[in-house]
This record gives C-alpha cells, sequence and structure tokens, in this order.
C-alpha cells in the first residue's frame, strides 16, 4: 500500500540569513556549534540558530494557534525560551528536537484546546486559486476552515501529534521524543488523532 | 487472524507493515475499510496549506527576537540555576539554589570515611598535599565573598520548609568542594542577577 504522502511542506531551512559577512563562519556551523558559540558569549551564534530554524518553529504555531499574529508571538516566546535554557542543551538530542519542544510545550500551555479564534475564510487562504471558480475555491476554503477546526479539537498530544507527522513530516522515534512518549505511545496517539479527525469532519454538516 | 492495532494502522499507512498483517490489511473488509478512512483523514489534514507571511516577515521575526533576548543575561551551563533567580522573592530563591548547589557538592564530592580498622596495615591513604590547598583559599576569593553576602539572610527554618534538609555544617564544608572556577561561575550568576533585578 502506499505511504501517507502529504501535499505541501514547510521548507527545510530558515530565510536567508542576514547576519554579515564576518559572521560567515557562523553560517557554516552546525547547531551544536553554534549552541557552544553562544554560550561562548557570541550572541550572534543565535541569531544564526533564529534564521534556521524560524520558519519550521513559526508554522508550527501556526499549526497551533491559527492565526498568523498569534503564530508569531508564539514564535518569538519560542526562542526567547529556547536563549534563556540554552545552556541546558547538551547535544543528546538533534537541536531542532530539543527545540521543537520547547515551541510544543509553549503551544499546548498557550492555545486552548476551544474553538481557536481562526482567521476569518477571506484571509485564510494561502495556497495560489487563481484559475479556480470561485465556488469550487470556497467550498475549499470552507472545507479547509473545519478541517483545521477539527484539528483544534483535538486532545492536546493528539493534535501535537498529528501537526508533527503531518506537517513537519517527523518519524515518530523523534515525535516520541520531543513529547516524551513511548514511540508505540507515539503512533498510539497519531492513530488515534486520524480517527477522531474522521470523526469530528464526518460531524459537520 | 487478528484485526490491526493502532500501531499496525500508522505502519500500514507509512507502507511499514510487515507482508503477513499488511495482506490481512488487504484481506479484510474491516481492516482495509479502517484504513482506508484513517488515509482519507491524513490526506485532508495534509492538503491544509502552510501559512506563508510576507518574506519581509523572517526579517522582522529575528529582529523581534533579537531585541526580546537583548536584556536576557547571558546563558550558561548553569543555565538551569537561573531558573532560580526568576523569582520575586529574590533572597531567598537566590540563597536556596547556593545552597542547593553546595549541598550537591558536598554529596558528590563527600570525603572518603575513615577505613576501617583492619585495612590499616594495607598503607595509609594518600590525602592531598599541603600544596594542593594551599592554591585554592577560599577565605579570600572575592567570588566566595559574593556569594556569602548573597545568603547572609537565608533563615534555616525558611530553607528546611523548602525542602533542603542540609545537616549542620554541611554548607561549611561543601565551600571547600566547589572549585575557584565553579565559585567565579556561581558569582557571575549573582551579578548578573543583582543587575537584573536591580536588588
Amino acid at each position: 500500500m502506499a505511504a501517507v504522502r502529504p501535499e505541501r511542506r514547510a521548507a527545510p531551512h530558515g530565510s536567508p540569513p542576514t547576519t554579515t559577512a564576518k559572521d560567515s563562519p557562523l553560517l557554516s556551523a552546525d547547531d551544536g556549534a553554534l549552541v557552544e558559540a553562544c554560550l561562548g558569549g557570541r550572541r550572534e551564534a543565535f541569531d544564526v540558530l533564529v534564521e534556521r530554524h524560524q520558519r519550521q518553529v513559526y508554522q508550527l504555531c501556526y499549526r497551533f494557534a491559527g492565526r498568523h499574529e498569534d503564530a508569531s508571538d508564539l514564535a518569538q516566546d519560542v526562542f526567547v525560551r529556547a536563549y534563556r535554557a540554552l545552556g541546558s542543551f547538551r547535544g543528546k538530542s538533534a537541536f531542532t528536537t530539543w527545540l521543537y519542544r520547547i515551541a510544543v510545550n509553549l503551544c499546548l500551555n498557550r492555545v486552548s484546546v476551544k474553538a481557536p479564534p481562526l482567521e476569518p475564510i477571506d484571509r485564510v487562504e494561502h495556497a495560489d486559486r487563481r484559475g479556480e471558480p470561485a465556488d469550487v475555491a470556497l467550498l475549499k476554503a470552507e472545507r479547509a476552515a473545519e478541517v483545521r477546526a477539527a484539528i483544534a479539537r483535538l486532545p492536546r498530544k493528539q493534535r501535537a501529534t498529528l501537526i508533527l507527522r503531518i506537517y513537519h513530516e517527523l518519524p515518530h522515534e523523534e515525535i516520541a521524543a520531543i513529547l516524551g512518549n513511548s514511540v508505540g505511545a507515539a503512533k498510539a496517539n497519531f492513530f488515534h488523532a486520524l480517527a477522531n479527525l474522521k470523526k469530528l469532519m464526518s460531524k459537520t454538516p | 487472524m487478528t484485526h490491526l492495532d493502532p500501531s499496525e494502522f500508522v505502519d500500514l499507512l507509512d507502507g511499514r507493515l510487515d507482508v503477513a498483517r499488511a495482506r490481512h490489511a488487504d484481506e479484510c473488509l474491516e481492516c482495509r475499510e479502517r484504513s482506508g478512512q484513517l488515509r482519507r483523514a491524513a490526506g485532508e489534514a495534509a492538503a491544509l496549506p502552510p501559512a506563508e507571511p510576507s518574506p519581509l516577515f523572517w526579517g522582522h521575526l529575528s529582529a523581534r527576537v533579537s531585541d526580546a533576548i537583548g536584556n536576557e543575561p547571558r546563558p550558561s551551563r548553569f543555565g538551569a540555576w537561573s531558573l532560580w533567580f526568576g523569582r520575586p522573592a529574590f533572597s531567598m530563591s537566590l540563597a536556596l539554589a547556593v545552597m542547593a548547589l553546595v549541598a550537591l557538592a558536598a554529596v558528590w564530592t563527600r570525603p572518603p570515611s575513615e577505613p576501617p580498622e583492619h585495612f590499616a596495615a594495607a598503607g595509609d591513604i594518600e590525602g592531598p598535599s599541603d600544596s594542593f590547598w594551599m592554591d585554592d583559599d577560599v577565605e579570600a576569593d572575592d567570588a566566595w565573598a559574593l556569594v556569602r553576602a548573597a545568603t547572609d539572610a537565608i533563615e534555616w527554618d525558611e530553607a528546611a520548609e523548602a525542602g533542603l534538609a542540609l545537616r549542620p555544617g554541611a554548607v561549611a564544608s561543601a565551600v571547600d568542594e566547589l572549585t575557584e572556577a565553579e565559585r567565579n561561575e556561581l558569582a557571575r550568576l549573582i551579578e548578573d542577577e543583582i543587575k537584573r533585578t536591580g536588588a
């Protein structure tokens, strides 16, 4: 059977860095080296980490928050918390795993599990719908809003697991590490997330 | 053969289910229907496009983060201790952090107990030479002076209530076990916190 192939993924890296030419050794350093450089007093090393991972962090926050402004605030807070806790990163896991753990915990704590204040339909669409008949585009937009609302109503860990698996294509082992679960529990959460999503979407008129 | 369990359904969606169980999924109507439902739900979720803010947004976000951390103290490997420093009761939380650190140092570097008498014939255990201790004069250490000043106001009863049950003399003995580098780092953290809170 064919594996699940999500249609669209976030870009693997952040936007082009805006650090200066003199920081070029930092630009090519791996995440662990950047952490050490920052702990050693080079604050600009953290700027490189932000630029490198901000897109992924923002997209994760957006999947939870459903609104650009809230996602932007959450993403900023994720990086501030990461900066404060940088000394606790020991390199035993990937930096992204550690960063995602901070992001998921913050999003789960901040974002209500009740119906989220999703952006209006006329603002929500980011896909290029040019060339589609207006009624088709509207139906797709409405369905997308229903799916978003259903995801927002999932239990916390199921929601987090689904977001990390579907939109960030993380393996179950990494999801387990981020959420503090076993791999079996991560898979079970994903199964129940999909099953509940199906139920929630089938209830919408 | 039993139906697929949740973990197996996920493996099936990922194309990683072993051949025998995948054959069951093909042959069993219930499992086939369930896997179809899960696949459709995953497909609908996956179809949601990502947010694509303006290209200018990323520079703004980086700048906001940079501004936000501008007033933060430099993170360090002692970063976990800095979590204590954010508490409103600055003196208490700081003093508790200091006591916990020296108490842990006392536990980790507890001097060996007196050898039992019947081992005496194997030879005396050599202790550190005088020159080792003379290189690390705690009482003359400025860093330790700062730590002592910060903890002078501590009430031992409050410490016990907070769960730090130190035995009498533990802090004093533990002080000797902190290296000069550790005392300097602790003093730096205290100074950063003093500057940050204006205490």
